[in-house]
């Protein structure tokens, strides 16, 4: 294909990957790097230079929209980035150390575990008030957003932050040895061991995953694998998706959201699995 | 709002379309006078400095440029959060914030994510 046809498809394709990623709380990487490698022949190398500018463009296209209407919780989403980077460096030192193949079938598990669970309560809207955790009392992780679909303040507690502060530690670790985004099982943290709104859990993963996203960011441009020509209309179009994103996920319902995000958890948690037996995909 | 959802909430809005316009002048300029002028790709905001400071401009300095301000936009939101807790007397998210910073930079020290 010709120069411009190739910049405008990369284009039309990133917008697609910045909507889904201020919906799902996800970088865009999940999708953009198959699609770039697949259908336009972008090496690897260069698309996974392009994800990483992918993840911080979203991360700062929505989660500026979402901290501004109160979707996306600042003090849980920096109690729990010390986890998250934590692991990161962590994962990062003892790569090598740790077999991979047994973190990713352990974290495949427990992907498939969520998604069994999110299935069972796809049609919860609101999730049931746990108990008064100690963590979130003492660190104030709870917040208030109004539910332009429900047309009512919506107000929220974090519970079984322990468990929630673990799980980020394994996603931030699986980020250090894997090389791979950890936006999913930001989520999945958030939402099933914490009962945060899924609409919180999004946006607030929105924000976290461009502070571990800036980190591998500046290992990639050292090493010279980003390619303005590339990055630069993946920026563009993902910067715009985003914004566009962060419009529709107010107008939507949590199961909404919920059903949107089942695939892309049983997708992962398949590729995570086959990772651990030792199979790519893709 | 609280001021640390505004400032980092501004910080995020301004960076990333800052650090994207950068990278979108480079690149035209680039495309228009024919490529970059450097050798090799800038890898260092050292390199980016030195080269922006010949005239006229070098397009792959810019969009250079634009990654890097892209990519510090993040550290920066969080670190004007950290400044917001702690003007607010809220020295627990302040100090969280200082870590997380701190955390950053000696990952890049390490050279892995």
């Amino acid at each position: 294909v010709s120069a411009p046809v190739f910049v405008i498809a990369i284009l039309v394709t990133s917008v697609g990957a910045g909507v889904s990623g201020a919906l799902l709380g996800l970088g865009g990487g999940i999708l953009l790097v198959p699609i770039l490698t697949m259908f336009y022949g972008v090496s690897l190398r260069d698309a996974m230079g392009a994800s990483i500018v992918s993840v911080v463009a979203t991360s700062s296209g929505a989660a500026a929209a979402y901290l501004e209407s109160g979707l996306s919780n600042i003090r849980i989403a920096l109690f729990l980035a010390m986890a998250t980077v934590s692991g990161a460096i962590a994962g990062a030192a003892l790569a090598g150390v740790v077999p991979e193949r047994a973190l990713a079938l352990v974290l495949g598990g427990a992907l498939l575990y969520a998604s069994l669970v999110t299935l069972r309560h796809i049609g919860l809207e609101a999730a049931p008030d746990g108990r008064a955790d100690v963590l979130a009392t003492r660190f104030g992780l709870e917040g208030v957003y109004h539910d332009t679909v429900l047309a009512r303040d919506v107000r929220y507690r974090a519970t079984r932050v322990r468990l929630g502060v673990t799980a980020m530690f394994g996603a931030g670790m699986l980020s250090g040895l894997l090389g791979i985004g950890s936006g999913v099982f930001k989520v999945v943290a958030m939402d099933h061991c914490m009962r945060l709104p899924m609409k919180v859990s999004t946006a607030t993963s929105n924000f976290m995953i461009g502070i571990t996203a800036s980190a591998s960011a500046a290992i990639y441009f050292q090493r010279g694998d980003i390619r303005p020509v590339l990055a630069c209309p993946v920026a563009l179009g993902v910067l715009a998706g985003a914004y566009a994103g962060t419009r529709i996920l107010s107008r939507l319902r949590n199961t909404t959201v919920r059903k949107i995000f089942l695939p892309v958890l049983v997708y992962l948690a398949a590729a995570m699995l086959l990772r651990g037996f030792g199979i790519r995909w893709p | 709002m609280r001021r640390a959802e505004r400032w980092a909430a501004r910080v995020l809005a301004v960076g990333g379309v800052a650090g994207v316009a950068l990278m979108v002048i480079g690149v035209a300029m680039s495309t228009v006078w024919g490529g970059h002028r450097t050798p090799a790709p800038l890898v260092s905001l050292r390199q980016i400095v030195r080269a922006l400071s010949h005239r006229p401009v070098d397009p792959g300095a810019l969009a250079a440029l634009g990654i890097v301000t892209l990519f510090l936009t993040p550290l920066v939101a969080v670190a004007g959060a950290g400044t917001a807790f702690y003007l607010e007397g809220d020295r627990r998210f302040a100090a969280i914030a200082a870590v997380i910073v701190a955390a950053l930079f000696l990952s890049f020290q390490l050279g892995h994510p």
